[in-house]
């Protein structure tokens, strides 16, 4: 196939602090213990799609994200990771990279995705329908996962977007309209021209960009070397293709123009204009996903959690591990206190010890965790190295790398960032915890 | 037996069904011009459609379909409608088919024909509304019986209009039936209508869709390629709303669109698509020309000129090509007729005749060598020698003599005659009948008379001049030089085209639209593709579109609007007060509002103004005179004042206005303001949420902003909850009561008490519930009481607090053993001066000092600083209560009282649940009688029963969404965190936050001893408010009612 893939994997975003360190940049977040990025790399591997550019924000997390990748993927992809400066945007980091992309398509994903959609479907649409750009869609259930279910939802303000608004003929392969949720005011605007010229179009409220592209080189290139001021493909670029569907001023493919001179047209017989003006310039299409298939992004803490919990949970199949008959994964090298019981859903990573009467439920463990007795641990995420001492009671919060809860520490909603100390007894609430 | 009866009872219910008789509205006048001049002469329904009155095609249809009963509503041209029905074979064929006419001479819309229908009672159920120049053979079972399903489940739902696929051109923007495109939005799955445009504004480059239509499905479509049929199956509802709303004119401009943005009354209307059959209306010429193609093409089957549905009774015969011909033609040898073509009976054809796509009426005399295409030719008509006719109508007894030419789009009425070899230019109307001089824009009917003046049209006389065309030896004897009556050895009119000039003639023209328009449009096309550049490279990158710059009013023009009404709404109440009805004041106020642009609001407080000034005019001495006539002014016009206080907006604006009043124009009420305010409250003029958001309002006000709330606090205290003390209370009450008679009354019951139990003081000796209550009540109220010595006062020496507050024994030790233990103080006063055993007297003086014995006294024991009442009581009960606010959740007025009481009882574990019985050692069954599986508690009930659960996801559905069952606390968070859902409703939300938060111990930072319960409810409380009504309420509210149950919990049983 004639693709390049471009993954856009970020840096530090700040989204995710605490979680993020200078050690473990977003794209090496774990979700059940392997480096986020890597769902994406497998999930190109598995569409064939083996010839990667992975942008990251930053040359440290270049070396970083690089080391990994050379390590992890040696011989099975063919994966070039460049650095760009932060805060230049998804277009900027597309337009940084752009002297490296001679495919005739790019696919444009976001680093963060966490799905068992194919891209190669995706793929297969865009050239089916020989489209200027195709997104990839998700169905969003009423309160999908991008909202939160629990926990931090409170942090992050009362409105949470909603999913956007996207405008589809009825078909359901050509976009007409998108815009995104939270930018849409009272009113849902929508061109004329573009209903005009397809009769009818869908507007749903209930899909999900899944921030996975397909462009045709050209018109990407083209965009982006025109519109200087774009600084996203989401917001900037893709809907700019969307709304000038039918006048592109981008790629002159020789749009019928003979039709001027209507009177050639017998006059009962075809319509020259609308011949013309259904006949776009260039075509924006939509691969929506089977509503069984799982789709989301990390891009919030509240993102990581659900996705941690779902992936060795609902989506067990993403992670690549195999389950008990407990319906949960927990490593040989394990060891587990008396009276200590691990729950569904959950993951014990290699060389972590629990001691007495512990309790853990649709929670992940990482590597070599000491946790003393009496601790119980419920929908939260433990990285490696993390040493949680007796009678500590932990849910919903995410302790990262190294850190440290002595004695009856109780957290609920807590973000505890790499090498903190709780000490003895201490409790919070919703708060965000790392060294300042 | 018991077959036959099964038997009668299913062929029962189909009679129930159809005892309903289907009937149908037929109006049989467009309230519309397109067809003049015309129409002038002949209702429009009576015209012919390929030689059949319109209303033929309508009745057949509606006959085809099972309607019963039809009601003929005309207006123009009445008498010609009515004698043409009576002749017909409807009225006079027997069976179950009727047709009634009604008439009415003042109606100028479809929407004051369906109130006259509505008045006259006749519409009994769902009605198919229709205008007489429907062409359909669509099978209306399906969509009645969809509409009948709809109604069954949903009263709302009125109307289901029947709709088209039909893609309108890109270029002119019409549908092939002459038709402006039409946006709808359709619901995909009810196929509820939601948004509908049929006037599409060409230069708005964006249709705006309010944002609310997606809130509660995740779906609509939106087409412009549907096409209105104009057939509309209506519930009676429909005839109401007409009524009802007197202002509703165009069925679908006024009325679809008033209901679909009417978001109050909720009516639905729905849609029906038909698929392969045909359903249309002539609407214009262009609609009359492709309709007549249509029956030709035969897409109206069955309803087409060879079949004997319509009323011709001549056998038609159908030829080769579609060439439809009536018996009794004669046609010459070398005529030739083309495709598509009827020829009406005792037509004749000359020689070398072409004659293609056309309809020719009876009895028409077409010459030689004469050229018809595509045109219309009614009856009788005379076509002399080589005329040419293309795309033209002709109307019954028109002449042409020979060599006359018409040029596309010509409409002859009827009996007009063209001179020899004249070329009538395109698209010109020709009447008999002079164009009406000036166009009454109200007046919208089909007839007028002929009188009115001649058209003074010099546009047109010029442009005959310019053809060369003699003026005439006309039959008419108008002013030559100024008229357009015209043709040589001719006779008519031309009309100048009514609206917009030729320019838009094309578009409603019987004519195809000609090649070089097309072209025209196609380059604008073009242009406009390219145009909308400018204007959406503006907008911002991030991909929505800003709205249009808003208005920009000045603020100073603001305001003097608003001081401009403020006197305009005084006069209007002066006027009131001069005896004007004030029926009519509302109304004046009210068109004041309109004209001013102003709200409710600013009338309420305008109108408030205007009182509080009235009140300021009689002379008043004192400030009591004055709140008296304030007062007297409020009952006086609170009637008037409530018809703008409906919401609590306008309340609000009321009080501000009186806290602006107040300050700046009549400072004698500043120090009325509470109890003015108060007056407003009791007089129901204001409600209490008003005056609590008021409080909450000014709780972040300057200091110099807030006297008047500090003013009124006291007031605002006793404010909310139900207004009803709590049982607790009312025994609290109770007992105060009869410790005061106790005291200060004299009767058997007292003095038996006295006797019994000594005071209610005495240390209990009997297990008398009575008195141990009122033991308790007594130590409680014993700081808020004083005592007085008066003579025979039953005041017990030792036990009752009598000194200050405190009791006798308490200030001295020992005291006890000298005194007996029934001791009254009287026992101990001879004469006004102590007197006690010698023992004591020297310590005791000082402290008796200070208890003056006096003997005129009338009470014996009185309440600090109040006169004893009963609302004195009731406070002093709730006076070390904690002030808790969320009460209101739990009491709120808008909720049943029955709720309320269970909410109530399950935060006091009041609910007599198995777990809570068994405490009591009344032994139940322990599991809950829902689910038979776990023991049956209030949590249980409430939440983890799966029943609740179930009932809890239906009020919230996407509770649903979690994967495993929550558990409460989870539960708790989500709903926090998914308000912004109109889902959620205030009941569910109330209920669960506040009442589950507080009865589960699992609650994790609920910790009775860490912290205290008071805060943690309050909190909860504000969260809820926060979220819920938008604004904090945390201001104290009163006193809580929770908080009164919950606090006395341990000294009453609550029942």
């Amino acid at each position: 196939m004639d693709f390049q893939v471009v993954v856009m994997a970020g840096g530090y975003s700040k989204n995710l602090a605490p979680l993020v360190s200078e050690e473990m940049p977003k794209p090496l977040l774990p979700v059940a213990n392997r480096p986020v990025l890597s769902y994406v790399l497998e999930l190109l591997e598995a569409s064939n799609l083996k010839d990667l550019i992975v942008v990251v924000e930053g040359e440290d997390v270049a070396l970083r994200v690089g080391g990994w990748i050379s390590g992890a993927y040696v011989d099975r992809l063919h994966v070039e990771v460049a650095a760009v400066p932060e805060e230049v945007g998804t277009a900027g980091a597309l337009r940084a990279v752009a002297h490296h992309l001679t495919a005739k398509d790019i696919l444009v994903v976001s680093g963060d995705l966490v799905s068992d959609v194919p891209p190669g479907a995706v793929a297969a649409t865009h050239r089916r329908l020989d489209a200027a750009v195709t997104a990839l869609l998700c169905i969003t259930p009423v309160s999908g996962p991008s909202e939160s279910v629990s926990s931090v939802g409170k942090d992050k303000g009362r409105k949470l977007p909603r999913a956007n608004i996207v405008g589809l003929d009825h078909t359901r392969q050509y976009l007409l309209h998108v815009a995104a949720g939270a930018e849409v005011g009272k009113d849902i605007k929508i061109q004329k021209s573009i209903l005009q010229a397809n009769g009818q179009m869908e507007i749903r409220a209930d899909l999900m960009d899944a921030h996975m592209y397909a462009f045709q080189r050209t018109i990407l290139q083209e965009v982006l070397d025109q519109k200087e001021m774009f600084h996203s493909i989401k917001h900037d670029v893709f809907p700019y293709l969307v709304r000038t569907q039918l006048r592109s001023e981008i790629s002159d493919k020789g749009a019928p123009k003979n039709g001027l001179n209507g009177a050639d047209y017998s006059l009962n017989g075809s319509d020259p204009a609308s011949e013309i003006l259904t006949n776009r310039t260039h075509k924006c299409c939509a691969y929506i996903a089977n509503k069984s298939k799982y789709c989301s992004r990390l891009n919030s803490i509240q993102a990581f959690c659900d996705i941690n919990r779902d992936v060795v949970g609902e989506a067990g199949h993403l992670s690549g591990y195999s389950f008990s008959a407990q319906n949960n994964i927990v490593h040989p090298s394990a060891e587990l206190g008396s009276k200590t019981t691990v729950g569904p859903q959950c993951m014990l990573n290699e060389g972590s010890k629990l001691g007495d009467k512990c309790s853990v439920k649709r929670s992940v463990i990482g590597r070599h965790c000491r946790i003393g007795s009496n601790v119980k641990i419920f929908n939260s995420v433990v990285m490696n190295h993390v040493t949680i001492e007796d009678g500590c009671f932990i849910q919903g919060s995410v302790i990262c790398n190294n850190a440290q809860l002595q004695e009856r520490v109780v957290l609920k909603d807590c973000q505890v960032g790499a090498g903190y100390v709780l000490t003895v007894g201490s409790e919070y609430k919703s708060e965000p915890l790392s060294k300042k | 037996m018991a077959q036959k009866k099964t038997h009668r009872t299913s062929s029962d219910d189909p009679e129930e069904l159809t005892r309903t008789v289907l009937q149908a509205v037929l109006l049989a006048d467009s309230f519309a011009q397109k067809f003049r001049p015309i129409t002038l002469e002949r209702p429009k329904v009576l015209l012919p459609l390929v030689n059949a009155p319109m209303i033929e095609y309508t009745l057949a249809w509606l006959e085809s379909v099972g309607v019963e009963e039809v009601f003929v509503f005309c207006c123009a041209h009445s008498l010609q409608v009515k004698s043409y029905l009576e002749n017909s074979q409807w009225t006079k064929q027997p069976g179950a088919f009727s047709v009634t006419t009604i008439e009415s001479h003042d109606a100028i819309s479809a929407g004051d024909a369906l109130r006259v229908i509505y008045t006259h009672g006749i519409i009994r159920g769902d009605f198919i509304l229709i205008s007489g120049d429907t062409v359909s053979n669509m099978n209306l079972a399906k969509a009645l019986s969809e509409h009948k399903d709809r109604r069954k489940k949903d009263p709302l739902a009125i109307m289901t209009m029947v709709i088209k696929h039909s893609k309108p051109s890109a270029l002119t923007h019409q549908t092939r039936l002459g038709n402006d495109e039409i946006i709808m939005a359709i619901d995909p799955r009810t196929k509820e209508l939601l948004y509908y445009e049929d006037k599409v504004d060409f230069s708005q480059h964006l249709i705006s869709l309010d944002k609310m239509l997606l809130a509660d499905r995740s779906a609509l479509s939106l087409h412009n390629d549907k096409q209105d049929c104009y057939i509309d199956i209506c519930s009676p509802e429909v005839l109401s709303l007409f009524t009802d709303n007197f202002d509703y004119q165009h069925l679908r401009r006024h009325f679809v669109k008033g209901l679909l943005i009417d978001d109050i009354m909720g009516y639905k209307i729905f849609t029906h698509e038909i698929q392969s059959s045909y359903a249309a209306r002539v609407d214009n010429f262009r609609s009359y020309d492709t309709i007549s193609k249509d029956i030709l093409q035969r897409w109206t089957y069955p309803f087409v000129p060879d079949v004997q549905y319509l009323v011709n009774g001549l056998q038609i015969k159908l030829d080769r090509e579609g060439i439809y011909k009536a018996p009794e033609v004669v046609q010459s040898r070398s005529a030739h007729i083309d495709s598509f073509t009827v020829l009406g009976n005792a037509t004749t054809v000359g020689d070398n005749a072409v004659i293609s796509n056309s309809v020719i009426g009876q009895g028409c005399t077409i010459g030689h060598n004469v050229t018809i295409e595509g045109s219309y030719i009614w009856d009788n008509v005379k076509i002399e020698d080589g005329c040419k006719l293309s795309h033209a109508l002709v109307c019954d007894g028109v002449h042409l003599r020979a060599g006359v030419v018409l040029e596309p789009g010509v409409i002859l009425s009827f009996k007009v005659e063209v001179g020899q070899q004249i070329v009538v230019p395109a698209y010109s109307k020709v009447s008999l009948l002079r164009q009406p001089s000036k166009q009454d824009s109200d007046e919208e009917l089909e007839y007028a008379d002929a009188n009115t003046g001649i058209i003074e049209s010099p546009s047109i006389a010029t442009m005959m001049n310019a053809q060369k065309v003699d003026f005439p030896r006309g039959t008419s004897d108008a002013d030559r030089s100024g008229t357009s009556e015209f043709y040589v050895s001719g006779a008519g009119y031309i009309w100048s085209s009514c609206e917009g000039g030729n320019e838009d003639e094309w578009r409603h023209s019987i004519a195809p639209i000609p090649a070089d328009k097309l072209s025209e449009l196609l380059l604008n096309a073009f242009a406009d593709v390219d145009a909308p550049d400018q204007d959406m490279s503006c907008i911002p990158a991030s991909g929505e579109l800003l709205p249009d710059s808003a208005s920009t009013v000045g603020d100073g023009e603001d305001y003097r609007d608003s001081a401009d009404f403020e006197k305009e709404v005084e006069a209007t109440f002066q006027r009131a007060l001069a005896g004007v009805d004030l029926e009519n004041v509302v109304l004046e106020i009210n068109s004041l509002r309109l004209s001013y642009h102003m709200s409710h609001a600013d009338c309420a407080g305008a109108l408030f103004h205007s009182i509080m000034k009235a009140a300021l005019v009689p002379p008043y001495s004192s400030k009591n005179e004055l709140y008296a006539n304030t007062v007297k002014e409020i009952i006086k016009w609170r009637d008037l004042l409530k018809h703008y206080l409906k919401t609590l907006d306008e309340e609000i604006e009321v009080i501000l206005k009186f806290e602006e009043i107040s300050v700046e124009t009549a400072r004698e009420f500043s120090p009325l303001f509470s109890n003015i305010l108060s007056c407003l409250y009791d007089k129901e003029v204001l409600s209490e949420e008003a005056i609590l958001s008021w409080a909450q309002e000014k709780e972040g006000a300057d200091e110099s902003d807030k006297i008047f709330t500090k003013q009124s606090e006291q007031f605002i205290k006793n404010l909310g909850g139900l207004g009803i003390p709590s049982l607790k209370a009312l025994q609290f009450a109770c007992c105060c009561s009869i410790i005061i008679r106790f005291y200060n009354t004299s009767s058997p019951l007292f003095d038996f008490l006295n006797v019994k139990y000594g005071s209610p003081w005495t240390p209990a000796r009997c297990k008398a519930s009575l008195w141990n209550w009122m033991n308790k009540v007594a130590e409680k109220i014993s700081p808020s009481l004083q005592f007085a010595y008066t003579p025979n006062c039953k005041i017990a020496m030792l036990w009752d607090p009598w000194i200050n507050g405190c009791t006798f024994s308490s200030v001295h030790d020992n005291i006890s053993a000298f005194i007996p233990f029934h001791a009254k103080v009287s026992d101990f006063v001879v004469e006004g001066i102590w007197k006690f055993p010698d023992a004591m007297n020297a310590d005791l003086v000082p402290t008796l000092n200070c208890f003056p014995i006096s003997t005129v006294t009338a009470n014996s024991i009185s309440w600090k600083d109040h006169k004893t009442s009963f609302s004195v009581y009731i406070y002093e009960f709730y006076k070390g209560e904690e002030q808790v606010d969320w009460f209101k959740l739990v009491w709120h007025k808008h909720f049943a009282l029955k709720y309320s009481l269970y909410a109530c009882l399950a935060l006091n574990r009041g609910l007599k649940t198995a777990d809570i019985l068994s405490k009591r050692n009344i032994m139940t069954k322990p599991t809950c009688s829902l689910c038979f599986a776990q023991p049956e508690s209030i949590e249980h009930l409430l939440f983890e029963c799966d029943y609740a659960y179930s009932v809890l996801i239906k009020l919230i559905p996407s509770l649903g969404n979690f994967l495993l069952r929550p558990r409460l606390a989870q539960a708790l968070e989500f709903l926090g965190d998914i308000l912004d859902s109109a889902v959620v409703s205030f009941f569910a939300f109330c209920f669960y936050r506040v009442a589950l938060f507080v009865f589960v111990p699992g609650w994790p930072f609920w910790q009775p001893g860490t912290i205290p319960l008071g805060c943690c409810w309050v909190q909860v409380y504000d969260d809820a408010a926060n979220r819920f009504l938008g604004r904090s309420l945390g201001q104290p509210g009163g006193n809580s009612i929770m908080a009164r149950c919950r606090g006395n919990s341990d000294g009453f049983a609550f029942d």
